[in-house]
């Protein structure tokens, strides 16, 4: 059929494709015509596989296609795509047309982009690591799938030759790979193994299209796998062991462990609360409920009720989560309200925040209800959440607190997290305030922030606003010390410095 | 689940997806004698016994046996052997059996793969056969795999056209993400006929996601195509000042990655108005290109905030590609004193990572007391790499204040503490005179009990009564409060000597005894002491 096909008709029965009956081949078949159109015309291949969200399988199989006629050309056009695609690209110039010598140096040149991103290096000096390349990451992938356990080689002797693999990623391929799957059959082996390893290795992992992201060590990255895996299948002994080992690797891993065990024997994992070592008492217990709150709530909040008084403020986070998911606000509040009453403004204090996630206005209400002991200890954390939401509403219901000792510290924490949110809008807010002591107070916040993000056009129409002489004093103090000594600016520092009190007078 | 495909077009498919894989691999091991000590079937091999004919094991009626013989039968054989009973297999009437017959054939190709550390590709084209074929026996054999193995198969598998629910299941069951199988689609340059009318558009949408999606296509756009203009017209838009800032700084980025001198001079010949929070992208993508251009530029800024910043983006740049010529500008990008504690930082840590041989003579080069503040500044990032020189760092400070500024509200103490606390204990105690290493014999004494209490308590009860001990009671009462162990801060409590820290400590457990845990008997014993009427302890604890 693509024997004879001219471009014209292959781009036709591509645009076809998506008529065709649903079936599993379908993204096949379109991978096939791309490799006929690639070998008439590459870049009229990329252009239509591009126009939608392609699979990665057409990419690959047009560069592959592309890079034995022009290996060249196909780099440079893989260099040009966005990281995704040509992540895809790459997969496919990496197969075959391109030989093994020059897949470094290809793999460099695709890299580029990703390696100069400055969120890598910034990692690399904050976290002493950074993930992978997807580029590399394939690379290092192919050389370790050469590396693998050979069918006569055991896996102590597997695992003695992947700590000896020189690069760093290729190592951890291997290291994880070998060690995963030694501890399907010898878990206590293989995890002795991986800790008594004495590589300084750490592994970086990123969230998903966040700059954010984690770093841990090698030995517990596979640990935590070994651990996982073996949890799942015999959670009786894998919890045995982990209480063997020292505070820092039992603390470590007894969360797979237990966790493991409540799911799947939920009493056994209640009962071995009480004979698991002290130092474990934390860590086990809050895998313990974690898991069992997802299965019988009411059985977890029975195991949290048994705990001492401070590991129940410790897990209070845990529990609010479920609570509020299977509870209407007002019992969820209660529930929070009856506990201890050490812990009550804390319980209360999640509970709320977990309402207002998903039911804002009720939230609110229920704030506006409590006793003032409880109503002062979840203010400040309210308002903060209220102003990412809807900083509107929030200076309003702020406004019509009726504390009228606690109003103005509200309305200034709202404004204060307003600023941060958008700083125009709560300027223009805090010179709409009616009251001027109010207004001054709420300003004088706002100047400091200002001043520390640099905002200092901000800063100054700010202290405009000021009326009282002594809350003029103080903005002065703070801006002529930036225009003295942070940005020197010499007329500005003298015409503050006229408002400077004397010495020992400020108020 | 088994295919719809016919035994026939399963082997002709299994041919066409595998035959590049096994052909072109450059391995070629998938085409040579198998590793290890398999040998391959030959007539010539009179030392094995010859192979039955796939037909006739093929035709074996009863599963167990069959399934054997055929596992034999494929345990030694090649990839050409493989791929030659396919075809022979495709080739035969079906029977009630063909399925499972592939599967065993499938198993075997997986077999020899793995056994001859074939690349990944190779094995996703295996996989993507057998998806053909039989999509649950794929699936089911891929999740046994070792993990690398595993990727491979779940790419292969993943291309496939499923339902969203079965692409979600296999990718759960395969332990990958659902997408490592798609590719974004490009996204279309935006074209909007005027610019404040764009920038209403955008700012119109109420959704931040998308909004953001819409600012960063303008921004690209308009950096293409007149990045001067935009800037200049978002000058003159009386719109969101946080829009304005963040497509500022988007057509600055790209323009500057594309013209790193065109975007500097518009940089240096703008006011800071304009220019302000914008002289970084562009110096930094100047330093890039040319860093003794960049350098010699940002030298001839005047002194202020463009300077600063254009500064500290070109010293940025040095670090992450050009850390000699980072160490030779330090000086030259910042002058002032009061803005090099944290360049110096920045400058620790890259030496750290890729000349840690260097990181002390160059700490050691600095002034004492910008010395203290950068050991502040990176102390876990010294730490990590080697607690010995972090100590050493310390103890170099000549001047004792400095010395104990730099350390006081350190992780270190957790750290060292975590190591040998009686080691810890003694460093601490011999930084200057007792009223000024109290509160790092106290943080020594904090770590200590967060690890080992009964060990924490036993030290500090035995250590010398003064300002340092009292300190340490102090910080235990804020631990044992925080746990809700009221009878063991009581304890702490009585051992305090001096009136000041009783005073303070009795505050901190009034208030606990008032608020937190109400008490009316213990907050009695508490008030007074608190509020200044009763002084020094009068009993030994």
């Amino acid at each position: 059929m693509l024997r004879d096909a001219d471009r014209g008709q292959i781009e036709h029965w591509l645009d076809r494709v998506d008529l065709l009956p649903p079936s599993p081949h379908r993204y096949d078949i379109a991978r096939v015509l791309y490799i006929g159109l690639a070998d008439i015309d590459p870049e009229a291949a990329l252009i239509h596989a591009l126009r939608t969200a392609p699979r990665a399988s057409w990419v690959a199989a047009i560069f592959r296609s592309w890079a034995s006629a022009d290996p060249d050309a196909a780099a440079n056009r893989a260099e040009s795509l966005e990281e995704g695609a040509m992540a895809a690209a790459a997969w496919g110039l990496l197969q075959g047309a391109v030989s093994g010598d020059a897949s470094p140096e290809l793999a460099g040149r695709l890299d580029r982009k990703e390696v100069m991103a400055p969120w890598r290096r910034q990692w690399e000096r904050l976290m002493g690591a950074v993930p992978p390349t997807r580029i590399s990451l394939l690379l290092a992938e192919i050389e370790a799938s050469q590396l693998a356990r050979s069918a006569n080689e055991s896996s102590a002797a597997a695992w003695s030759r992947a700590i000896l693999v020189e690069d760093p990623l290729v190592r951890r391929i291997v290291m994880e790979e070998v060690a995963l799957e030694w501890a399907k059959g010898e878990p206590v082996d293989a995890i002795a193994a991986v800790i008594a390893w004495d590589g300084t290795d750490r592994v970086a992992t990123r969230y998903q299209n966040q700059t954010s992201g984690s770093v841990t060590s090698l030995e517990w990255h596979i640990g935590e796998q070994i651990l996982g895996d073996w949890s799942d299948t015999d959670p009786h002994a894998a919890l045995a062991w982990v209480v063997e080992q020292n505070p820092t690797d039992a603390n470590h891993y007894v969360h797979p462990a237990i966790g493991a065990l409540a799911r799947q024997f939920p009493d056994e994992a209640v009962a071995s609360l009480a004979t698991v070592p002290a130092f474990l008492q934390k860590e086990a217990s809050g895998a313990v409920l974690r898991a069992l709150s997802t299965q019988d709530l009411d059985r977890a909040l029975g195991v949290f009720d048994a705990l001492d008084i401070s590991l129940r403020q410790e897990h209070l986070w845990s529990l609010a989560g479920p609570v509020v998911e299977s509870r209407t606000p007002s019992e969820a509040l209660e529930w929070a309200m009856s506990r201890d009453r050490r812990i009550r403004p804390d319980a209360v204090r999640r509970i709320v925040a977990e309402i207002h996630d998903i039911r804002p206005t009720a939230a609110r209400d229920l704030v506006d209800n409590l006793d003032p002991v409880l109503h002062g200890a979840v203010l400040t954390e309210f308002a903060r959440r209220e102003v990412l939401r809807a900083p509107g509403e929030a200076l309003a219901w702020a406004r019509s607190l009726h504390d009228e000792t606690q109003r103005p510290t509200l309305v200034s924490q709202v404004l204060t997290a307003w600023y941060y949110k958008d700083s125009e809008a709560a300027v223009r807010e805090i010179a709409g305030l009616d009251e001027a002591s109010v207004r001054d107070k709420v300003a004088s916040d706002v100047i400091s922030v200002a001043v520390t993000r640099a905002d200092i056009s901000q800063a100054e129409r700010l202290f405009d606003i000021l009326e009282t002489p002594a809350a003029r004093q103080r903005a002065a103090v703070t801006l002529h010390q930036y225009f003295a000594e942070t940005e020197p600016d010499a007329r500005k520092a003298r015409t503050y410095a006229r408002l400077l009190p004397d010495e020992g007078e400020v108020q | 689940m088994t295919s719809d495909l016919g035994a026939t077009r399963g082997a002709a498919l299994f041919s066409l997806l595998t035959s590049f894989a096994f052909a072109s691999d450059d391995n070629a091991n998938a085409q040579v004698e198998p590793a290890g000590d398999l040998e391959p079937n030959s007539v010539l091999n009179n030392s094995r016994p010859p192979r039955p004919p796939l037909a006739d094991v093929a035709s074996i009626p009863t599963d167990l046996e069959r399934n054997a013989e055929l596992y034999a039968l494929a345990a030694d054989a090649d990839a050409a052997l493989l791929e030659s009973w396919f075809d022979e297999l495709g080739a035969m009437p079906t029977q009630p059996h063909t399925d499972d017959v592939f599967r065993v054939l499938y198993v075997g190709a997986v077999s020899h793969a793995l056994h001859n550390h074939v690349k990944p590709f190779v094995l996703a084209a295996v996989f993507r056969a057998w998806a053909h074929r039989d999509l649950s026996a794929a699936v089911t054999a891929a999740v046994e795999l070792p993990k690398g193995a595993r990727s491979a198969a779940a790419w292969a598998i993943l291309q496939l056209d499923l339902p969203d629910e079965d692409r979600s299941e296999i990718a759960e069951r395969l332990g990958v993400e659902p997408a490592i199988a798609e590719v974004q689609a490009t996204q279309p340059s935006v074209h909007m006929p005027e610019y404040h009318a764009a920038l209403d558009h955008l700012a119109a949408i109420a959704d931040t996601d998308e909004q953001w999606n819409m600012l960063t296509r303008i921004a690209a756009t308009w950096a293409a195509t007149d990045a001067r203009g935009a800037l200049a017209q978002i000058a003159a838009w009386n719109g969101s000042a946080n829009l304005e800032r963040g497509l500022r700084r988007e057509i600055m980025e790209s323009w500057a990655d594309a013209d790193p001198r065109g975007a500097t001079d518009w940089v240096l010949v703008n006011s800071l108005d304009s220019s302000g929070q914008l002289a970084d992208l562009a110096f930094r993508a100047l330093a890039l290109v040319d860093p003794d251009d960049a350098v010699a530029l940002v030298d001839a800024i005047p002194a202020g905030p463009t300077r600063r910043q254009a500064a500290g983006a070109v010293f940025s740049a040095l670090l992450d590609h050009d850390l000699d010529r980072a160490v030779g500008a330090f000086d030259a990008l910042h002058p002032e004193r009061r803005h090099q504690a944290i360049a110096a930082g920045d400058m620790v840590r890259a030496l750290l990572y890729d000349r840690p041989e260097q990181t002390v003579d160059w700490m050691l080069g600095l002034e004492p007391d910008l010395r203290g503040q950068v050991i502040w500044w990176t102390d876990s990032w010294i730490f990590r790499h080697d607690p010995a020189m972090l100590k050493s760092l310390v103890d170099s400070i000549p001047d004792e204040s400095v010395r104990i500024a730099s350390v006081r509200h350190s992780d270190i103490w957790g750290w060292e503490t975590a190591r040998d606390p009686d080691e810890a204990l003694r460093w601490a105690a011999s930084l200057g005179s007792e009223e000024e290493h109290a509160p790092l014999v106290a943080s020594v004494f904090g770590a200590w009990s967060d690890r080992d209490p009964a060990a924490a308590q036993k030290a500090l009860l035995q250590y010398k009564p003064g300002p340092a001990r009292d300190r340490a009671f102090q910080v235990l009462i804020g631990a044992s409060l925080k746990a809700f162990d009221g009878d063991t801060a009581d304890g702490y409590f009585d051992a305090i000597d001096a009136p000041d820290a009783r005073r303070e400590a009795a505050q901190e457990l009034l208030r606990y005894y008032t608020e937190t845990d109400p008490d009316a008997r213990k907050a009695a014993r508490y008030r007074d002491t608190a509020l200044g009427t009763i002084g020094a302890r009068t009993s030994d604890p």
